[in-house]
């Protein structure tokens, strides 16, 4: 796994309204570690043993990735929604290469911001998964 | 087809301290919003609120014990909307409010709920048919 605490800074100086829909970030080299995959198998932190990577992880990594594409994670934004589409499986431990963009950034009726970034996750060449997560800017 | 699936299992998680820090630490995930307790209440919450994914947990967790199987189950599609923030010492459970097939495919309507009734967040599981559990007791216990 790559630390979490090596490379972009904890927080980031972006603004959501900065971004525009069909930015691309990526893609990244994440590595998934069998500690993660096994402490995202039922209640966080719970270890639990298996050879491939739960549902737990898409979340993680798209989090981590998030973070290096905005150099760090904006403070203040709430989530608003997930969408997960599986394709197949993941090995507990191994490479995955993530790439985002800005796939939607609309006005809410009570005048706050929400972007959606879309994930893909790949490994060994092959998607794995999809994940758009949907931010209210702060 | 309501009757004949396996029943969605409820699934119940306690969220302590320990797990926004544990998920801060895997994800890198230091927004204030989950460490820094004045800031929360200057966003408008009553203290620090846990990451998303921590309550997400809940219905990750009924969909692999329904499924069976520890990864990631093939062309699953899990839709989220969240109600509400999740605080320190909330108990959350995820229980299934139906489970229907439309058009070959098998959804499951889910909602997380803390202690006190509130709603914090609904999912919507789309299955495979092919893939989803068949229920070998009697229709009564089909939705968990």
């Amino acid at each position: 796994m790559s630390s979490p605490a090596d490379g972009p800074p904890r927080l980031s100086s972006v603004r959501y309204q900065d971004l525009a829909v069909g930015r691309r970030f990526g893609p990244f080299a994440e590595r998934l570690d069998q500690a993660a995959s096994d402490a995202l198998r039922g209640e966080v932190g719970v270890s639990r043993a298996g050879t491939e990577a739960p549902l737990g992880v898409l979340p993680l990594l798209t989090l981590r990735v998030l973070r290096r594409a905005l150099g760090g994670i904006v403070p203040g934004g709430v989530l608003l929604g997930l969408h997960v589409t599986t394709v197949e499986g993941l090995p507990a431990a191994g490479a995955v290469d993530v790439d985002v963009h800005v796939s939607d950034q609309r006005r809410r009726p009570d005048g706050g911001l929400s972007t959606t970034f879309t994930f893909a996750l790949a490994a060994e060449g092959r998607v794995r998964a999809i994940v758009d997560w949907t931010i209210l800017a702060p | 087809m309501t009757g004949s699936w396996a029943p969605f299992p409820a699934v119940t998680h306690v969220v302590d301290a320990s797990h926004i820090a544990r998920y801060a630490e895997l994800s890198g995930d230091y927004n204030p919003l989950h460490t820094d307790p004045e800031f929360a209440r200057a966003a408008g919450f009553d203290g620090v609120i846990a990451h998303g994914p921590i309550a997400l947990q809940t219905v990750f967790d009924a969909v692999a014990r329904w499924l069976g199987g520890d990864g990631l189950p093939p062309s699953v599609r899990i839709d989220v909307r969240y109600r509400g923030p999740v605080s320190v010492g909330d108990v959350l459970t995820c229980r299934a409010a139906a489970i229907e097939e439309h058009a070959g495919v098998v959804l499951v309507r889910a909602s997380c709920r803390d202690r006190r009734g509130r709603e914090v967040l609904q999912a919507l599981v789309a299955v495979p048919r092919r893939l989803a559990p068949r229920d070998r007791d009697p229709p009564d216990r089909a939705v968990g």
